[in-house]
């Protein structure tokens, strides 16, 4: 938190918004803004509503996506630059008096003849990219899937264990004779 | 006059950089500073101003404005060049962390930059787009460093205001619901999962038809735009956050500032941020994380926060919304700031550094 003319009248209570201008009155302004804040704090817990999350947690940016973000990321750049696979013509002038523009005509010519053939493989290479792009969009989301699918019923199996656990501890509570009987 | 060619490592439809050295070639032109525009990446709109930057010949008593912003293989190229003069716009880099887990080869860019920067410190001429840059700069060795914020063409603005997807932005979004707007690529740095946790506070228990609109280009970071995918449906969302993609200069961007209500950056790292000026030209109160070069573009204006208390913000954001007066005030004091940054000034200090490179 930082200082500024207003706040600086008022050093024991630095608010979080800094409002800074003649025009605004930002001291009144904090004091609005933090009584509002109190009543929606009580009113929100009032009705079972977790506002401390709600006003300083951060969303789990780790945990949205079960597999490296890396793969995410190189399959999204693949897929954008699959069909930039054909080149322009870049002739740049050339200051030469007089015959400039007839050596500027040639090698136009002669890069287009280039760019032509050159182009002609990229469109094929681009139909390629195309499908390999897309297929492997559709792994990366299915195999996305899959991990997720199995890590919920991961938690179940976990929650199932947890609930028997429980159910043989109570039943060993209940007959401790019997527990150990099984233990023997 | 000496010749100025401006060298970046990508010349990309309406970003703030290829906008800028656009504005900077026209300018010469006005001038009659004789110069191109070289970059290893052209966007095809940009052809008839650019070339590949392999294309250029060193020349005595050329200078070469090299937009620093990314490491590339220009940076290297230039530096190897023996008979021109380089000189340096800086644009600002960001951190290699915010990339690391994501896309390392961007990741290794953004530390390549960093060296590069470093590389150019001996220059003569040495300009940053920013105070905040400027810094950053002398943080690196540099002397001398001249400032020149960015020219926001706002008449181009407005005239996209006036097209066909522009006309379709506002039929979409023709409603009463309080819009929360953010204009930015999506990129982890520009922190959109907290715009998205702030909509969720906002959702929950201030107005459940809350509206938050992120307008940028996601081919930066496929993985981060799969994040905020998963928390918006994770959160409950999908009615309340809308991930619009670019929306350019020309094709009516005009219209969702129209549309805003505020204008919310929780951006942790930014040179400049030239949304936040168009913000101002078109009334839209602004609420920013005060990092970086964001207070320094604010300047003492609009409402900046140093702690992400999710709750403070959207707090703000509503009691500023539902008071016109309060509202006005605030606004008032971003059209003040603005004259900083309005296209006469800006253009005049861009003329004299220009003037001063050929001379």
């Amino acid at each position: 938190m930082s200082t500024n003319d207003s706040t600086a009248k008022h050093p024991h209570a630095l608010p979080p918004v800094r409002l800074s201008g003649s025009l605004v009155d930002a001291w009144s302004l904090n004091a609005v803004i933090e009584s509002k804040v109190a009543k929606r704090r009580s009113d929100a817990i009032s009705k079972g509503i977790d506002y401390d999350n709600l006003a300083t947690g951060k969303f789990d940016m780790q945990s949205s996506g079960r597999l490296p973000q890396q793969l995410h990321e190189a399959v999204f750049q693949a897929d954008l630059l699959r069909d930039k696979t054909q080149v322009q013509l870049l002739v740049s002038e050339r200051p030469l008096p007089i015959i400039g523009r007839v050596v500027e005509r040639m090698r136009t010519a002669l890069h287009q003849a280039i760019i032509f053939y050159v182009n002609m493989g990229a469109q094929r290479q681009a139909a390629f990219n195309v499908e390999a792009a897309k297929s492997l969009t559709a792994l990366v989301q299915a195999l996305e899937d899959e991990v997720e699918h199995k890590e919920a019923a991961l938690q179940e199996l976990r929650a199932e264990i947890r609930e028997l656990r429980g159910q043989v501890n109570a039943i060993e509570r209940k007959s401790p004779g019997a527990a150990q009987d099984a233990g023997q | 006059m000496k010749r100025i060619d401006q060298f970046m490592a990508s010349l990309v439809y309406g970003d703030a950089i290829g906008n800028h050295a656009m504005e900077i070639w026209k300018l010469q032109k006005e001038l009659g500073i004789p110069g191109s525009i070289y970059a290893e990446h052209i966007d095809p709109r940009y052809g008839h101003a650019a070339k590949h930057f392999l294309e250029y010949s060193d020349g005595h008593g050329q200078v070469a404005l090299y937009h620093l912003a990314i490491g590339s293989n220009v940076a290297d190229f230039l530096l190897k060049q023996r008979s021109c003069t380089p000189a340096i716009y800086y644009h600002n880099i960001t951190p290699a962390q915010y990339f690391e887990d994501i896309n390392i080869n961007f990741a290794n860019e953004c530390r390549r930059g960093r060296e590069q920067l470093k590389l150019f410190a001996h220059v003569r001429h040495a300009i940053a787009a920013s105070e905040y840059n400027k810094l950053e700069m002398e943080a690196e060795g540099f002397t001398d460093v001249r400032v020149a914020h960015y020219s926001v063409d706002f008449a181009r603005i407005e005239r996209g205001a006036r097209n066909p997807v522009a006309r379709s932005i506002r039929a979409r979004f023709d409603d009463d619901r309080f819009t929360i707007l953010f204009v930015g690529r999506v990129v982890p740095n520009k922190c959109q999962h907290d715009l998205i946790s702030l909509t969720q506070y906002y959702r929950t228990l201030l107005d459940p038809n809350v509206r938050l609109l992120l307008v940028g280009s996601y081919a930066y970071s496929g993985a981060y735009h799969y994040r905020l995918q998963t928390q918006i449906q994770r959160q409950g969302l999908d009615k309340n956050v809308e991930i619009a993609g670019a929306i350019g200069t020309d094709d009516g961007l005009a219209a969702v500032y129209e549309r805003a209500n505020a204008f919310v950056c929780m951006s942790e790292h930014e040179g400049f941020c030239v949304p936040i000026i168009e913000a101002m030209h078109f009334g839209v109160p602004v609420y920013a994380y005060g990092s970086t070069g964001v207070p320094y573009t604010l300047g003492d204006s609009g409402v900046l926060f140093d702690e992400k208390r999710f709750d403070w913000v959207a707090e703000t954001v509503s009691h500023v919304g539902g008071d016109p007066v309060l509202r006005e005030a605030i606004v008032s004091g971003q059209r003040a700031r603005l004259g900083v940054f309005d296209n006469a000034t800006t253009r005049a200090r861009l003329r004299d550094i220009l003037l001063q490179l050929a001379s």
